[in-house]
């Protein structure tokens, strides 16, 4: 009886330490406001940022809601106000598009970005190039000038803006040493 | 005697394990070869490209051909309880180590960066142009630490041990000369020198194997990011120069 019951303990234990290791614990991109980013430390900094427009979030609800989950790393929560969303407006999808990068589910964020027809063409140019590179370790086909050409077409489609050179500088950092 | 012999062995084992240390990781870095190309982020001029500046010759024979580890220093702290070992190795990049020719690397970094931010034209050498420029390098070397050290630590009949493998940022040291003639008169001569340290974000960790190849991304990123910049101070410059000579 005990040995049996012991068995099932470490049984149970086994599943909780592999769902556990497997699990996203630490996202590998995070979701900050730009005004927050300006004052980040670059230089030894090898977190990957999305920014989000202050703007975007007075505007929307979701959005709003969305940040302040993901910041606090309240997943379930945010899962659970994301189900009881009945339209697929661009607001959700980039919410959704959010939680499954923090989620590390890539193949289902890449979905929900890509159906967001341009509504924010800046973040959705730049989540699809994360998401084809996180896809592209999965699979092991990293090609380092290719995502180089891509990050620099993107830079080059918003030339004034700073912000985004630096975000991009860190991501072909992550790229160079390939965490 | 037998202390004599007792020393004798000591010294020769510690020659023998710093050589085969240095060997070791020399063998296992030159396993890995990286990419070097950067992003290019300066500002994108639109300025008038009327002049043409005729690329000559770009002369780089001082980087090393291949990478090489020499032993800088073995500290061994031998106490009866606590002993602690430290190899520190210097690590010198090489061609060897990076995807691309370094010299053709950087005529193709030079040539890209001239359509974003250069006001003037760059062309082959066998073009008609109203300048030609030249390119010679005097010093092109990265350089860096690599440390591996060792702890025991004897307590009764029981011991511990840990072992630790370190990475040290990168240093690059780039010099070169730039020389642009008109019609074989030098009108512009200028020596750059860049310094550069790069900070290293993977420095220690528990897996060799990643923290050797993040190494050899470092001293490459630190090469890339320092021609990055020579080639930009050199590009204002010629920029200026060209300015200068049509106000005349």
């Amino acid at each position: 009886m005990i040995i049996k019951s012991l068995n099932r303990f470490i049984f149970y234990l086994a599943i909780v330490s592999i769902c556990l290791l497997s699990s996203c614990t630490h996202p590998k991109y995070l979701v900050r406001l730009d005004k927050d980013l300006q004052n980040a430390d670059w230089t030894t900094n090898p977190l990957n940022y999305i920014p989000l427009m202050e703007s975007d979030l007075a505007s929307s609800q979701i959005l709003s809601t969305t940040y302040s989950l993901l910041t606090q790393q309240k997943y379930s929560q945010l899962n659970k106000y994301l189900s009881s969303c009945k339209e697929e407006t661009p607001d959700y999808l980039l919410a959704k598009t959010l939680y499954y990068i923090s989620k590390c589910d890539y193949e289902k964020g890449m979905v929900y970005c890509e159906k967001m027809n341009g509504n924010y063409p800046l973040l959705e140019q730049l989540i699809i190039i994360d998401l084809r590179y996180e896809l592209a370790k999965i699979k092991g086909e990293i090609n380092y000038k290719n995502f180089l050409q891509d990050y620099q077409v993107l830079i080059d489609s918003y030339p004034d803006n700073e912000l985004l050179k630096k975000i991009i500088a860190i991501r072909l950092r992550y790229i160079r040493y390939v965490y | 005697m037998t202390i004599k012999k007792a020393i004798y062995v000591v010294v020769i084992s510690a020659i023998l394990t710093s050589c085969s240390e240095s060997k070791m990781l020399l063998k296992t870095l030159k396993k890995y070869q990286v990419p070097i190309e950067y992003l290019h982020d300066s500002k994108i001029e639109n300025c008038n490209e009327d002049i043409k500046i005729a690329f000559g010759s770009v002369i780089n024979e001082v980087f090393d051909s291949v990478m090489s580890v020499s032993k800088i220093n073995h500290k061994v702290l031998p106490f009866l309880v606590y002993n602690y070992e430290e190899m520190n190795l210097g690590v010198k990049f090489g061609q060897s180590a990076i995807e691309q020719n370094y010299s053709d690397f950087f005529k193709k970094s030079f040539a890209d960066e001239t359509q974003r931010s250069g006001c003037f034209d760059l062309i082959a050498y066998n073009q008609a142009s109203n300048f030609v420029m030249d390119i010679s390098f005097d010093t092109c070397s990265v350089t860096s630490k690599y440390q591996r050290n060792s702890t025991v630590i004897f307590l009764f009949l029981a011991y511990t041990m840990y072992f630790q493998e370190i990475g040290f940022p990168a240093q690059t040291t780039l010099g070169l000369n730039v020389k642009l003639t008109k019609d074989n008169n030098v009108v512009f001569e200028k020596h750059y020198s860049i310094n550069k340290t790069q900070s290293f974000l993977n420095n220690s960790s528990n897996n060799s194997a990643k923290l050797r190849q993040d190494f050899v991304v470092n001293m490459a990123e630190a090469l890339s990011n320092s021609t990055k910049e020579c080639i930009e101070q050199i590009i204002t410059d010629i920029n200026q120069i060209i300015a200068e000579s049509k106000r005349e």
